[in-house]
């Protein structure tokens, strides 16, 4: 298909399913009105982003989903001794926190409402839930509805045991008293779903238990005055200012203001006493290295509120810099020059004008020596739209339409950036209550000219040597620090280890090239294309997902069989005789020959995910979709006899059995992060140690060597190559695989 | 009022600046999360929460760039967020969903040209319910919004080289299964 007829398609289909008239705006301006504008926060109340989403009735699914996101936690003070987790916020260093013994969830009609995972301190209540597998038929496509679930009606609450209720929109403000460890989630009905489509009144019996290191990572809050002063550096000439610095583990949030007051007189809004004013265009932070380092928004975290004519600031960054780092500040300063200007002219709409009508207008314009050519007006959504074209750099000045006396909405000055626009449009729009006029109407073109000054201020800060870094989880082998510094490291293979190792490599063709070699990288072969390359136990053959299905090759013939079946995931049993694989709702086994093809009676679930075999190779444990989570079950082939092992959250369900059978690797999900981390664990789930803090940014799958002492971690740098990584998880050695390329998916002898 | 009058009333703190943002966007951003969520009310939401994320974060907006490609980028990685949360519940999950494609790959053929526009949209829709999250993303970003594989590989933080293999997988297998529908 071609790309116009793509682009067409997929118009027609949004057009068909999303009306034209759509208007969110109540929406919007409600949660924004119900939190407090830039303007008022500068008058001293302030209120939070999360504040407006506890005000809206229902962002119901999206909010829930985002929340661990998108929390603004609790606010920073000096002096406090804090913890900081992440997607929560700062918590009191040594405070209780519980969290969910279990996530739960309950499935009706279809629809299923979870509550995955809670945080409660002594003051603030965080539970995330999800609600899925509500059908579009059951929400309102443009028609008029009476009733349905809307408002406070459709606000989640919990219910604890003494009939206390508090609503979603408190939870952030509302602790749960500590001796009260159950309570019931209700969630009254689906937010916008129409009477009678989805099942309503839903309840999930909660439990909260305190929370276990492995459980929740608290990283400690180190408060680090700005070097070199104490106090904040503001100079006569400097209005860049850097005024804290909070440690927060594994990175820095710089906060600061940049001071209007310091460049001259300033009166409201921050215009200077000659007119002018001042935006901020860029700001940037470059390390000693003359390295970017890119400037994030902690959205857990409150920033400074700015003290007089001042913006405040605050970002996050990560710690891996080489200081000092410069932070340059770029800004505008926009002074008006001479007096505005102004032409009028009559226009007649007529009595009924039609979106989308033309009026060509064709008149010229002279202002400050600029010609201004009004090309024509157009009606169109919510107002009319002036259509000029003009000089080179009249778009760098303020060019405005009023219709007098009828004071737009959206109307009003302005300025934009020096470019070289020929082409202007300028709108006056009417919102939604009023009506646009029409008839006669008299228009006025206002000019102002504007001189523009792009304006650089720096400033350097040199962070405490060495960093105050987060205390890790006990026993984490790879942390992003260790990670981080692994790209200087030269010691390749210490260990003489050897074995095939196989890697998948994306090279822009339909499938993955699959390459094979040894661990140092030597021996390189590029075998076939395709994916899920498995080496068997000896190195010998290697099975693969091709366009035709599940191939076999052997490497050393270079003979390929295809056994004749779709599917992915392949795990050779230890002895090497069989494979099983998955075709995401049944797990199959195979011959190594590809004969006896047959399907595993395995629990009922949504996806089956292949984990790997015992030594015995009879016995297979397998990760079957339950809810949220990847349930791993042990299953004996001979018997049929299926065991539950424990639980894990990994969107795959990826895990690997040690090729002693005593271990397993699985990367699961840390409650208040965004990441999973790799664990390795007992089968029962027991022994479980954090390997790979959740920093590091890692693949699902890992692999163990042959003598199941050491793992290959698949990590992916910031440039988006592969990294693997050699991590031995029981002495915690760490070896970069440099020479080796892609996605390692397999290890043999 | 025009659009960087708009963002520089937002800026200073009037909501009207917003509104006239708003008005003038909505529409399509909640068709970019429709296309990609394929739920009109998780659309909605998904753009309101942009809109709020865009009113909150409007500060560090580069006045010099356009607001629509800034903006769109906020609703597709908003919609592709809560997909990926949505997939944790479901089992839709990306890895096992890029994995199908290869079933796909080898019967595709073109036949663009052999079937009436009505029924490709149909099939189209169809087809694109069995894309991942990310997969529908990348077409959506590629021929609705009419990104370049450039843009795009600013906008998701990545490579050139990893939108085109995500655009060509996410193009192979949709061709896979238009092709299967037409059986």
């Amino acid at each position: 298909m071609n790309e116009k007829r793509m682009k067409e398609a997929l118009e027609s289909i949004a057009r068909r399913n999303v009306p034209e008239n759509i208007n969110l705006w109540p929406r919007i301006e409600t949660a924004v009105t119900l939190n407090v504008s830039p303007i008022e926060r500068e008058e001293g109340e302030r209120r939070t982003f999360m504040q407006t989403l506890r005000a809206r009735p229902a962002l119901m699914l999206l909010v829930v989903l985002l929340v661990l996101s998108l929390l603004t936690g609790a606010a920073y003070a000096i002096g406090r001794s804090l913890g900081y987790i992440p997607g929560f916020g700062l918590v009191e260093q040594g405070a209780t926190i519980r969290v969910l013994k279990a996530p739960m969830s309950v499935t009706r009609q279809g629809v299923t409402v979870a509550v995955k995972s809670a945080i409660l301190t002594a003051d603030r209540t965080n539970i995330e839930y999800s609600i899925t597998g509500v059908p579009p038929s059951a929400y309102p496509e443009g028609e008029a509805v009476t009733g349905g679930c809307i408002g406070e009606l459709s606000q989640p609450y919990l219910l604890l045991p003494d009939g206390t209720k508090i609503p979603e929109g408190r939870f952030l403000t509302t602790g749960i008293p500590a001796d009260v460890n159950t309570a019931v989630f209700v969630l009254p009905c689906i937010f916008n779903t129409l009477p009678g489509t989805v099942p309503e009144n839903w309840e999930l019996s909660l439990q909260f238990v305190p929370a276990q290191p492995q459980q929740l990572t608290v990283f400690p809050v180190t408060e680090i005055p700005p070097s070199p002063q104490p106090t904040p550096s503001i100079t006569a000439q400097n209005p860049l200012a850097l005024t804290n610095v909070l440690d927060i583990g594994n990175r820095f949030v710089l906060m600061g203001e940049f001071r209007y007051d310091v460049l001259g007189t300033v009166g409201d809004n921050n215009v200077f006493a000659d007119g002018s004013w001042m935006w901020t265009k860029n700001v940037r932070a470059v390390d000693a290295s003359g390295r970017e380092i890119p400037l994030q928004i902690n959205g857990d975290i409150e920033g400074p509120i700015p003290s007089g004519h001042a913006e405040a600031w605050m970002y996050q960054i990560d710690k891996n810099f080489l200081p000092p780092l410069t932070i340059y500040y770029e800004v505008e300063r926009v002074t008006p020059v001479g007096d505005e200007q102004r032409a009028e002219f009559e226009f007649d709409s007529g009595t009924s004008p039609q979106e989308g009508m033309t009026w060509p207008v064709n008149r010229e314009f002279t202002f400050s020596g600029y010609r201004i050519y009004l090309n024509s007006i157009t009606l169109e959504h919510g107002g009319y739209n002036f259509h000029f074209k003009n000089d080179p750099d009249v778009s760098a000045n303020l060019l405005d339409v009023e219709i007098v006396g009828h004071p737009p909405f959206c109307g009003g000055g302005g300025g934009g950036p020096s470019l070289e626009e020929q082409e202007l449009t300028r709108s006056v729009c009417y919102g939604m209550a009023t009506p646009i006029p029409t008839g006669k109407l008299q228009i006025v073109i206002k000019f102002q000219a504007l001189q523009r000054e792009t304006q650089m201020y720096q400033l350097k800060w040199e962070p405490p040597q060495p960093y105050a870094t987060a205390t890790p989880q006990t026993g984490v082998c790879l942390t992003l620090e260790t990670w981080n510094r692994l790209a200087e490291d030269n010691e390749e293979n210490p260990l003489g280890m050897g074995g095939k190792i196989v890697a998948t490599v994306n090279e822009g063709g339909m499938l993955p090239a699959i390459y094979v070699s040894n661990l140092d990288g030597t021996i390189l072969q590029k075998v076939d294309s395709g994916a899920w390359a498995s080496l068997s136990p000896d190195g010998m053959k290697l099975a693969f997902s091709a366009s035709d299905g599940i191939r076999i090759l052997d490497l050393s013939s270079g003979q390929t069989i295809g056994i004749g079946s779709d599917g992915y995931r392949i795990i050779w049993s230890p002895d090497g005789s069989r494979m099983m694989f998955t075709a995401t709702f049944a797990l199959n086994v195979v011959n190594a020959d590809g004969s006896g093809l047959r399907q595993i009676d395995t629990v009922p679930a949504q996806v089956i995910s292949p984990v790997g075999w015992l030594p015995d190779n009879q016995t297979i444990v397998y990760g079957a979709l339950d809810g949220g989570q990847f349930m791993l079950m042990k299953h004996n082939l001979q018997n049929g006899e299926t065991k539950a092992l424990f639980p894990i959250q990994n969107k795959a369900g990826y895990g690997a059995i040690s090729p002693d059978g005593e271990w397993i690797v699985f990367a699961d999900r840390i409650v208040g992060e965004s990441n999973w981390g790799i664990f390795i664990s007992r089968l029962d789930g027991s022994e479980r140690k954090l390997v790979v803090e959740p920093q590091v940014p890692t693949a699902f799958m890992s692999v163990w060597s042959p003598d199941g002492q050491w793992l290959i971690i698949n990590t992916r740098g910031m440039d988006n190559y592969d990294r693997p990584v050699l991590v031995n998880p029981f002495t915690c050695q760490v070896v970069p695989l440099e020479k080796i390329s892609g996605t390692v998916e397999g290890w043999g002898r | 009022m025009d659009e960087r009058q708009a963002i520089q009333r937002l800026k200073d703190g009037d909501i009207g600046g917003l509104e006239f943002l708003v008005m003038h966007h909505q529409a399509k951003a909640v068709r970019v999360a429709y296309l990609i969520t394929r739920d009109f009310g998780l659309a909605e939401d998904i753009v309101v929460e942009s809109f709020l994320q865009a009113y909150r974060s409007i500060h560090g907006f580069d006045m010099s760039r356009r607001f629509e490609p800034w903006f769109m980028r906020i609703v597709v990685n908003a919609s592709l967020k809560i997909m990926q949360g949505l997939s944790r519940q479901v089992g839709i999950n990306e890895e096992v969903e890029e994995s199908l494609w290869t079933e796909f790959a080898a019967r595709v053929n073109s036949i663009e040209e052999q079937v009436e526009f009505i029924e490709v949209q149909n099939q189209i829709w169809e087809a694109m319910e069995k894309l991942s999250p990310r997969q529908r993303a990348v077409i959506v970003q590629r021929y609705f919004l009419e990104m370049s594989e450039a843009e795009m590989a600013r906008n998701a933080g990545t490579s050139i080289g990893t939108v085109k293999w995500l655009l060509n997988a996410a193009r192979t297998r949709l061709r896979g299964l238009l092709e299967r529908s037409e059986r």
